[in-house]
């Protein structure tokens, strides 16, 4: 059996067509319909130049954007915390000077130009396991700002000899252990309050609970709305607490607060102090 | 005849209609479980107290739930004071009491918001006036200072229990402020970078300063700014640059003079 599939993807804004032009037996086409759309979601080379510059247009946020902002703001500060961690030379500091907005807005366009390729990709996300697989980010600002984090930080590596490189390294992921282990012990003593945990459970369940935790908690969401936590493992909490315990988790709602979420309602409407170098 | 049953025997196609009869039937059941959880949904919005009071669940859990946690409460107390059983039976009924005059409360709250339609935005404004101090009871925990089990845990405690209980009230009270201490420096650094070796001294200078003795819940989250803010100067510019310090004082200006809240 021969299947042929031709497909053309047509963009106007935000509505996309797919056709799955199918030369064989009919009992195939609920299948080859479902390909088609997974696959030309995921491989879609876009021929359309109007649909490239519509995306370009409406995704990529201007210097004003909170999420731009909040891009800027992380590349000064790891900027200005590679100086501190490495000494650098005039022609590291030069490089380090390129890390600016217009570079930013470059990052944020080639990731939302390039479509991710893949048949797996869209096989993943029809049958629900877009986590698995990698998304275009234009639906998600907070993926466009990991994403372009990301980028920010090999850069300042790629201006850094391999012993700073390391050095740099080694300070951003004390960083993030501790933001980490400083949101689990919030949530450690939200639980407190109404679990009487003893001092062995709470650092027992600060470790499970940072172990498991994967992205920045809006904590002050928590400590102020005390009926709901971020989902958390329940195995790894399961361990540390009794069955009294453990039944009482049920009083709490589970709801995933990220700080990205109000970082950006903030910027721009507060003053902001952030390092200057 | 013999020509459908070549078609049936066909493998692919029957390979194939599996498959779709089971992307059919995973839709069938996800519709169908998103539109059960659609009708609960519904079905509890119609109740004000479990849209308000008993966050989102009906009223049978959420009265088991509180139940189950006084019962929880009192046994740690029990656990931490090693009180004997007359001392526990005594707090049991006075948790039971607090209990038990609360949900007259809820049925007084009940029977007064019966009449109001949830559609109506001035009507839901009367209502929320007498619902929410329900509210706040349910997020203050119905065993609080002002509960009967508080007043008779006061009284019922020996000092050597009472010295017990205080001191696992302080050292819980303290963890939960160094952890929104810790949890304000990670937000800081997001602003403000600081090496490993700075982030250290700096905790431990935070350490060595007095920590708030109670912190109201409302200001629960602003209490590391404050913390950072009541910091001498000097030491702190021992720790930062010259433009970290600066950063570091334009942030925590704006809490140098709030302690609202907090009993130090």
């Amino acid at each position: 059996m021969s299947i042929s599939i031709d497909w053309k993807r047509e963009c106007k804004s935000t509505m996309i067509l797919y056709r799955a032009k199918l030369n064989h037996c009919i009992a195939c086409s609920a299948l080859l319909t479902a390909a088609a759309v997974c696959l030309s979601a995921s491989t879609a080379k876009c021929d359309d130049e109007e649909f490239e510059a519509a995306v370009a247009v409406e995704g990529v946020p201007g210097p004003d954007d909170p999420q731009m902002q909040i891009l800027a703001r992380y590349a000064r500060v790891n900027c200005a915390l590679a100086r501190r961690v490495c000494k650098l030379s005039d022609e590291q500091e030069q490089q380090l000077a390129n890390l600016d907005d217009a570079w930013l807005k470059a990052e944020c366009e080639k990731l939302l130009r390039a479509p991710k390729e893949g048949a797996a990709a869209g096989f993943a996300r029809f049958f629900g396991l877009g986590g698995l697989a990698p998304v275009r980010p234009d639906a998600q600002p907070q993926q466009i700002i990991g994403l372009v984090s990301q980028e920010i930080d090999k850069r300042i590596k790629s201006c850094l000899n391999i012993d700073q490189a390391s050095a740099f390294n080694d300070e951003l992921d004390a960083r993030l252990k501790f933001r980490r282990e400083s949101h689990a012990e919030v949530i450690v003593g939200i639980l407190d309050k109404r679990l009487f945990l003893t001092d062995d459970q709470r650092i027992e369940l600060k470790a499970a609970i940072s172990g498991s935790l994967n992205k920045d908690v809006a904590w002050s969401i928590y400590l102020m709305n005390e009926n709901y936590l971020p989902t958390l493992s329940r195995p790894a909490i399961a361990k540390v607490l009794d069955k009294e315990q453990l039944a009482a988790l049920s009083q709490w709602r589970n709801a995933d607060f990220e700080s990205f979420q109000f970082e950006q309602q903030v910027m721009g409407q507060q003053e902001q102090f952030v390092i200057e170098k | 005849m013999k020509r459908s049953m070549r078609f049936f025997n066909c493998e692919i196609f029957r390979l194939q209609f599996v498959l779709v009869a089971v992307v059919l039937l995973t839709c069938t059941i996800g519709v169908t479980r998103q539109s059960l959880a659609q009708v609960r949904m519904g079905a509890a919005r119609q109740d004000i107290l479990a849209m308000y009071v008993f966050n989102g669940i009906d009223e049978a859990t959420f009265k088991k739930q509180l139940d189950e946690q006084t019962k929880l409460v009192v046994d740690r107390i029990v656990k931490i004071t090693a009180i004997d059983d007359a001392q526990r039976r005594k707090l049991t009924l006075a948790a039971t009491g607090d209990l038990h005059r609360f949900y007259r409360e809820l049925e007084t709250v009940r029977e007064e918001t019966k009449d109001f339609d949830i559609q109506n935005q001035e009507q839901m404004q009367k209502v929320w006036q007498i619902v929410s101090p329900v509210q706040q009871r349910v997020n203050a925990g119905i065993l609080n200072e002002k509960s009967l089990f508080e007043k008779l845990l006061a009284a019922v405690l020996t000092v050597e229990q009472r010295a017990a209980y205080d001191e696992y009230l302080r050292k819980r009270e303290r963890a939960l402020c160094t952890a929104v201490l810790h949890a304000t420096i990670a937000d800081l650094e997001k602003s403000l970078p600081l090496t490993v070796e700075q982030r250290t001294r700096l905790l431990a200078l935070l350490e060595a300063n007095p920590f708030p003795k109670k912190v109201q819940n409302g200001s629960l989250y602003n209490v590391g700014y404050v913390l950072l803010a009541r910091l001498n100067d000097t030491e702190v510019a021992k720790i930062l640059d010259e433009s970290q310090h600066k950063t570091f004082k334009g942030i925590t200006k704006q809490f140098e003079n709030q302690a609202g809240g907090l009993t130090w």
